[in-house]
């Protein structure tokens, strides 16, 4: 006979988690209250790292352990900035979102391994090109330094365009195949302008421009000075090398770790860093889809896409108010006692709105809410339906914030969690709890989300649910069932007190940064880093990061 | 014979701005010839799925050599009944994981998923790629169109697999796009068009470079890394299957049809970005079938004109939900009114063997009506060979759904059906599967019908190829 375990497609089974204790993590502890912990939420700490004068020890590791994936495909974000930067265009016109978007894997879409190429790939790429160049025509040959478009400077019109879309000098044969669209233009009686049009197409859709090639001579080798500088380029701000990165890419300054930590902190202080941060948060919180988000306007009438739009900008803004404004420890985004809310989100706060636009808010006890994770968007997310479910929210805790994870259910598992009257999503999860077969595994991510069970799909807060059940918030952490809260606010300090958060908030960067899952043996990398950020901030991650002896070595080709 | 296929619906949809469009004159689909002979040996093979499955209870019947009985919520299927072989008793793989993962990925691919990726290729493009070692001989090597709502990743929805795991084709939902692919790149203006023509050669240019710096990146003189040199390897397959459409001889059994306007989508589809949260999404049944019967009109006509012969058609995405507002009819009569309160999703996890399942059976209906209408349009004398031989009967098809109990979430017993392939397999009967049975068996009875060498499946889930089928 099946077991009834969950109202969720996503059901536990016992015995099989596979990292199933949040606080197996692969780098060893480190306590609150010891050097590294982290900072008060919200309270302000160093905004650079220390850079040289200081340099920042790391490298005791075998620097070939941990690798970096190569052969990563620009994302949507990176594609953008990339070309608007290099052809100093708008891209607003060109429809960018017809490429498919990449799968999220283990986390994040940026993996090299879940990366697909479709033809509805390969066919948008083409189309965009063609969009760009007819954008450009006409401004590109001046704009890359053949201002007569004449034989002479053909050739130095195809390498400065190179440097900035392949952020590489070209080769040889790359000059000639592309120097000769040139004479195609001519052979149909146009102007160099449309040569120059076809040489950027042709280059749009090239996988030197498309991919981050690394060339690899030998394991282990040292990266190229340009390739060291896309890598960093790429990872701090998202977008192709500036200038000056190039010129210390030509100049072999970048083998120099403090060199790249350096130009890594002056990217992160960019525009573009900032974009590179959030698309980092976006995919790290799974937060793509939110602006779009869809609701049953028969539960949900006062909903609208405006809402949904501001659920899906708040997450960000405090995202770059931690990571840039008022720069703290990752571990404050969980328990930030401050947010900003619009006229309509401060309404769904129950706060008086302090104005019109986004407004920073101070947000006290009595709000019920503090950090990240009871925010609207973030509740709207983790939740997943029209009924919000209380697994569904437990795991996105468990995955996110505690980089643990639980073995999918077994397939004959009655799917029995629904809400009916007298019957809560809390009450179904502790008969879950008290059952031995289901509690073996529901036990350790099930109260990850006791806490929530009073936020509504839409984040909003609620006394009764969908059936008329009061619902609870108090409970206790899985981890250490003697550590309990009576609400979101406890629970969530609870949460960024607890050294596994601080761990797996710096392990998601360092996953990100390397464009692979994690494996154990990173474990003394992604130590070393995070003794190089002692206020553990983003922008200290990253600059170890980029300082790390592995950075300039050849990536891994998983 | 040369008949003339006529698109006669003239609807109002719903375009990409949200306006009310209406429908341009299709009747400009004229196949040149009747549906084209192929030669010996050549098949089409088809794939159709639909997601939320289907529960065994609704379809188990007794085996035997008489046509399946189709009732109830399966009645759309009876008129085709002497047309399908049902095969009972097929799983989908052993393996654990999200069921709405794990279904709809083992189902065609015979494999447990590699992460978000399939674990093998699909049945179409194993077949394909061994009868055709150098290539498609049609100008869309795979064509995957459907109706579904995204949610997760390409897990769900994506069906036409590669043998890397990566899609061979992800899944068209808009109509106008179908058309597009199907007509619009091969639809320049004729050489005449000397603008046109420049541009055309121009883009030549433009892709033989690309295609040149693919090649590189891939060859023996690359400075680059095996790794890199499959993802890029693939993309070049992609580019040079972008080639193939543009420029690759266009339909050569229809006549071009003129370029429609927009055929639009469902506002659901308008809608969507992405599925974010999970919520699910509402649609009225009459748009909904409206924009179903473009899509499907204009997938068989791409297989009629021989514009191709592989793919896959999805109702409904694994996991789906929707909740559905407005009358249901079908063949004249109302089956029912929907007035969904929560998503098809949630009510289908309260279906027990027995009870009261009224919101699944409706649901049920309404899927296969859908299916129903793409046997009927395959069935449609004008695309019937000289001989008489329907594309329906001349083509396989493979049905098949994520799960046989949305409610346990089990893939055990799963709903199979096909078509005869040509006369290579036997239709009008119901076939019991030994006890144990695996989608690898089936499917590699399947390619036992074509002479295929090759074995779909683990070897752990494999035994033997399920061959009663075969004519």
């Amino acid at each position: 006979m099946p077991v009834a375990c969950s109202g969720d497609a996503q059901v536990s089974t016992p015995g099989m988690p596979s990292s199933g204790d949040p606080s197996s993590g692969i780098v060893p502890t480190t306590s609150p209250g010891e050097a590294g912990s982290p900072a008060p939420a919200g309270a302000p700490v160093a905004g650079s790292p220390t850079l040289p004068g200081a340099p920042v020890t790391i490298g005791s590791c075998d620097a070939t352990t941990t690798s970096f994936a190569g052969g990563r495909r620009l994302s949507p974000g990176q594609y953008r900035r990339t070309v608007e930067d290099a052809l100093g265009i708008n891209l607003d016109a060109v429809d960018l979102d017809s490429v498919p978007q990449d799968v999220r894997v283990d986390g994040f879409s940026n993996s090299h391994s879940s990366q697909i190429t479709s033809f509805e790939h390969v066919e948008a790429y083409a189309q965009i090109a063609t969009q760009i160049a007819a954008a450009s025509t006409g401004t590109l040959l001046a704009r890359f330094g053949c201002p007569s478009g004449g034989a002479e400077c053909q050739a130095s019109f195809v390498s400065e365009l190179a440097l900035s879309l392949y952020r590489r000098p070209p080769t040889d044969r790359e000059l000639s195949s592309l120097g000769g669209l040139f004479a195609v233009a001519q052979a149909e009686g146009d102007g160099p302008e449309t040569g120059a049009a076809l040489v950027l197409e042709v280059m749009l859709q090239s996988p030197s421009f498309l991919y981050q090639l690394e060339a690899t001579p030998a394991a282990g080798a040292e990266l190229s000075g340009y390739e060291v500088a896309s890598r960093l380029s790429y990872l701090a701000s998202g977008t192709a090398p500036d200038e000056p990165l190039m010129a210390a890419a030509a100049n072999g300054e970048l083998a120099d770790p403090a060199a790249r930590q350096l130009h890594a902190d002056r990217l992160l202080s960019t525009g573009s860093g900032r974009a590179a941060a959030l698309d980092y948060a976006r995919d790290w919180l799974d937060l793509e889809g939110l602006a779009g988000l869809q609701r049953s306007t028969e539960r949900y009438p006062d909903f609208s896409s405006e809402l949904a739009e501001d659920l899906a900008e708040e997450p960000q803004r405090l995202v770059e108010a931690i990571f840039f404004d008022e720069p703290a420890a990752l571990t404050s985004l969980v328990n930030v006692p401050f947010t900003f809310l619009t006229p309509q989100l401060a309404a769904l706060y129950g706060i008086e709105p302090a104005g019109p636009g986004w407004q920073r808010y101070e947000l006290d006890a009595s709000t019920g809410r503090r950090g990240i994770l009871t925010q609207p968007g973030v509740l709207a997310v983790s939740g997943a339906g029209d009924i919000p479910s209380l697994v569904r929210r437990a795991l996105y805790v468990m995955e996110n914030v505690l980089c643990s994870e639980v073995a999918p259910p077994p397939p004959d598992i009655v799917q029995d969690g629904d809400v009916s009257q007298g019957r809560s999503q809390r009450d179904s999860a502790e008969e879950r709890l008290a059952n031995a077969a289901c509690g073996v595994c529901h036990s350790q991510f099930d109260p990850l989300a006791f806490a929530f069970e009073p936020f509504d799909a839409v984040g909003a807060e609620r006394q009764v649910d969908e059936a008329g059940n009061p619902l609870k918030s108090d409970g206790f952490l899985p981890a250490d069932p003697q550590q309990t809260f009576a609400g979101a606010v406890e629970y969530v300090e609870l949460l960024a007190s607890r050294p596994e958060v601080q761990r797996c908030l710096e392990e998601k960067v360092a996953q990100y940064a390397l464009g692979r899952p994690l494996n154990p043996q990173d474990a003394c990398w992604l130590s070393e880093v995070s003794s190089a950020a002692p206020s553990h901030t983003y922008r200290e991650l990253i600059v170890a990061i980029v300082g790390s002896p592995n950075f300039s070595r050849i990536g891994g080709e998983q | 014979m040369n008949t003339s296929h006529r698109i006669s619906r003239r609807q109002a949809l719903r375009g990409a701005a949200g306006a009310l469009i209406a429908l341009p004159a299709l009747e400009h689909f004229r196949p040149r010839s009747a549906q084209s002979a192929l030669p010996p040996g050549d098949p089409r093979v088809i794939t159709f799925f639909f997601g939320q499955g289907l529960p065994r209870e609704m379809f188990e019947q007794p085996a035997g050599d008489s046509s399946p009985q189709f009732e109830g919520s399966l009645a759309p299927l009876a008129p085709f009944a002497d047309h399908l072989g049902l095969v009972q008793g097929v799983s989908h793989v052993r393996a654990s994981g999200d069921p709405h993962d794990v279904g709809p990925l083992s189902s065609l691919t015979g494999r447990a998923p590699n992460g978000g990726q399939a674990g093998g290729p699909s049945l179409d493009q194993v077949i394909l790629n061994e009868l055709h070692p150098g290539g498609s001989p049609t100008r869309i090597p795979t064509l995957s169109a459907g109706a579904f709502h995204r949610e997760g990743g390409l897990t769900r929805h994506v069906r036409s697999w590669n043998s890397s795991g990566s899609p061979a084709a992800l899944p068209i939902e808009r109509p106008d796009e179908v058309f597009r692919q199907l007509f619009g790149e091969a639809n320049v203006p004729s050489e005449t068009n000397e603008a046109a023509e420049k541009a055309r050669r121009y883009r030549q240019s433009v892709l033989d470079a690309v295609r040149d710096e693919y090649q590189f990146v891939t060859s023996d003189a690359s400075p680059y890394g095996l790794a890199s040199k499959r993802r890029i390897s693939e993309h070049l397959e992609r580019v040079r299957e972008l080639e193939q459409r543009v420029f690759a001889p266009s339909a050569v059994n229809c006549a071009m049809p003129e370029a429609p306007g927009e055929l639009g989508a469902t506002r659901a589809q308008d809608d969507e970005r992405g599925g974010g949260g999970g919520g699910g999404v509402d649609i009225d049944v009459g748009e909904w079938q409206e924009v179903w019967r473009n899509l499907i009109d204009l997938y068989v006509l791409g297989l009629s004109c021989d514009i191709t012969r592989f793919g896959n058609v999805i109702f409904q995405s694994g996991g789906d939900r929707v909740r559905l507002s407005g009358e249901f009819s079908h063949q004249g009569q109302l089956i029912t009114e929907f007035d969904d309160q929560e998503t098809s999703h949630e009510f289908y996890h309260d279906w027990r063997p027995g009870g009261n399942n009224r919101l699944v059976e409706d649901h049920v209906h309404f899927i296969m009506a859908q299916l129903a209408y793409f046997l009927e349009r395959m069935s449609a004398p004008e695309f019937a060979s000289p001989e008489g031989v329907s594309l329906l009967d001349d083509t396989l098809v493979v049905i098949t759904t994520e799960l046989s109990n949305p409610s346990t979430h089990s893939y055990r017993d799963v709903f199979h059906a096909f078509t005869g392939g040509g006369g290579r397999f036997r239709t009008g009967a119901v076939y019991q599967a030994p006890n144990g049975t695996l989608g690898p068996d089936l499917y590699n009875g399947f390619l036992r019908g074509y002479q295929v060498s090759a074995e779909m499946g683990a070897a752990g889930d494999r035994q033997t190829p399920f061959t009663d089928i075969l004519a």
